[in-house]
């Protein structure tokens, strides 16, 4: 059940129709029996995977919180991450590295051995934001920056909740809790703002990102036919795709949330309209990034400050690559993780020259220039990303540096739907970075012209969206 | 040294270490008051800090700071 599907819009009609006639008290049952639900429509038996999280989650957090000494705390935490981790890395990546170990061994040895130990298992969905939130709840325990939570249903919708069980945001737990211990907030505001958010997402999922996917799919999945100008145009595209894919899901979810009287922490903030790749990334999956920063990027670079800026530039590194191999099990992520480290580092050590440019260069030509260089680098990246190998990436950077031969589209008018739609995205974006007090449609305060506004968008979803486009992006990961 | 005191030497080391002339600290203020003070220059900020006042945090201290006036309850207690 995704969230463009006509499926979820029922499930989630029922669940807010009887959250509103139920008492406050009793309403996380509803919402928990709903999640569940959720996640074992599509494979029941996956359902126990992040319940098991939950309980182990739960208990440890109480352990840790109850264990007096520094060494007890500091065992109880490790035995808890590293069973959750383990869970994790089961279902992730046991493929992937029997199969690198495999194909090492037949390396040095000459032989031809087949990997016997391969998993047929799929994935189980969120598994990997499951963790994240799981984690990062018992390092702030752990950290003594917050208590143990002590209600197991209350801890359970905030893990399994279904708005964001599958792809995020990465919602921290003191954020989300308090939320349920607090008295009803459905009111008429949160459906509306919630609905409007929802809406917008979903433009943005099934009127640009699912069409941009057709044309992207057409021209990646067949690259080697393909020319230069062609791949180049495609990547673009897919830049735009995966913008649209992803943060209209994160919309979507916001959305739904609201409606039923949760906020849910912000994870896109106009990423292309960074002034650099550091300011990309603090743009970008906000849940995550701040998520990497606090419990992986400082602590390191707090160990090794000695270093001075190697210390900032390693910790870079070390966070981006396993940011990347986060994304799956496949080395075409840990390119994409890798360069990131790389631009950052180099972001860093340029950091003064960089300010210094900056006050001799008027200040649109600097903001320009670094947006575009930002959304050139996460082009380049996104290439990495989208390509099924490093050998394949390459072949499409290659061929798009001769950026020669003819130029593919399917239909002028699939060519034009898509670039309609980049430019709506694109100008909502630089209308909210830089004339955000100017004149709104969405926000405007006549009641006719905001409404009418919101129609229109149901009308160009009904009658342009894409309604077979299937999963979002980062359902994947 | 008075807390006063502490809170202008920081800001002058903020102002030296991030390049910006016109900041202005207090002891409320939050990383995300200070222009160009982000996860990744926190680090550098902690150093010269360390450096400026010849102490050692530890990893669980600088963890802990919520604002600037935690800051200097750490830099007091080590003076």
């Amino acid at each position: 059940m995704i969230f463009n599907s006509i499926g979820f819009f029922i499930f989630f009609a029922v669940v807010l129709a009887v959250l509103y006639v139920l008492p406050a008290k009793f309403r996380w049952i509803w919402v928990l029996a709903g999640s569940i639900f959720f996640y074992a429509f599509a494979r029941p038996g996956y359902v126990l995977v992040p319940l098991l999280i939950t309980v182990l989650t739960y208990y440890t957090g109480i352990a840790i919180e109850q264990a007096t000494s520094e060494k007890g705390k500091q065992k109880i935490f490790v035995a808890g991450v590293c069973f959750i981790i383990a869970i994790l890395v089961f279902f992730k990546y046991a493929n992937f590295f029997t199969s690198t170990f495999t194909d090492l061994f037949n390396l040095i040895s000459g032989k031809q051995v087949s990997n016997s130990l391969l998993i047929s298992l799929a994935a189980p969905l969120g598994i990997s934001y499951i963790t994240f939130q799981a984690i990062g709840y018992l390092i702030e325990i752990k950290r003594e920056d917050e208590k143990a939570e002590r209600h197991f249903g209350h801890f359970a919708t905030y893990l399994l909740l279904f708005t964001k069980v599958i792809a995020g945001p990465v919602e921290r737990a003191h954020r989300f809790l308090p939320q349920l211990k607090m008295p009803a907030r459905l009111t008429y505001d949160n459906f509306v703002i919630g609905g409007q958010q929802m809406l917008w997402g979903l433009f943005k999922k099934i009127v640009v990102a699912d069409r941009l996917a057709i044309y992207v799919g057409a021209v990646y999945n067949n690259y080697t036919h393909h020319s230069g100008s062609t791949l180049f145009f495609a990547t673009v595209c897919y830049v735009f795709q995966i913008y649209a894919d992803f943060s209209g899901y994160t919309d979507m979810a916001l959305g739904f949330s609201k409606m039923m009287g949760y906020d849910l922490m912000q994870n896109f903030n106009r990423p292309l309209l960074g002034r650099s790749v550091t300011e990309f990334w603090r743009r970008w999956h906000i849940s995550l990034s701040t998520w990497f920063a606090d419990y992986f990027f400082n602590p390191i670079a707090v160990a090794k400050r000695d270093w001075g800026n190697w210390a900032v530039i390693y910790a870079s590194f070390v966070t981006f690559t396993v940011l990347g191999f986060w994304h799956g099990a496949n080395w075409t992520f840990i390119a994409f993780g890798f360069l990131q480290g790389l631009i950052l580092a180099i972001e860093i050590l340029t950091r003064k020259q960089r300010k210094n440019m900056r006050k001799k260069i008027p200040v649109w030509l600097n903001d320009g220039g670094g947006i575009l260089f930002t959304v050139a680098y996460f082009g380049l990246s996104s290439i990495f990303f989208r390509a099924n190998s490093v050998g394949e990436a390459l072949t499409i950077i290659k061929k798009i540096l001769h950026f020669n031969g003819p130029f593919f589209f399917e239909s002028a008018s699939l060519l034009m739907f898509m670039l309609a739609g980049i430019f709506y995205i694109v100008a909502h974006d630089v209308k909210k970075e830089f004339f955000d007090k100017r004149f709104s449609l969405a926000q405007n305060k006549y009641w006719v012209i905001r409404n009418g506004y919101y129609c229109l968008l149901i009308i160009i979803i009904l009658v342009t969206g894409v309604f077979d486009g299937g999963e979002f992006i980062y359902f994947q990961f | 040294m008075t807390r006063e005191e502490i809170l202008q030497v920081i800001s002058k080391v903020f102002a030296d270490t991030l390049d910006e002339d016109n900041i202005v600290l207090s002891e409320s203020s939050k990383a995300d008051d200070v222009e160009g003070w982000d996860s990744l220059t926190h680090v550098q900020l902690v150093v010269a800090v360390e450096k400026q006042f010849k102490i050692r945090f530890t990893a669980k201290e600088i963890q802990s700071w919520k604002n600037v006036g935690e800051l200097i309850d750490s830099i007091n207690s080590k003076l």
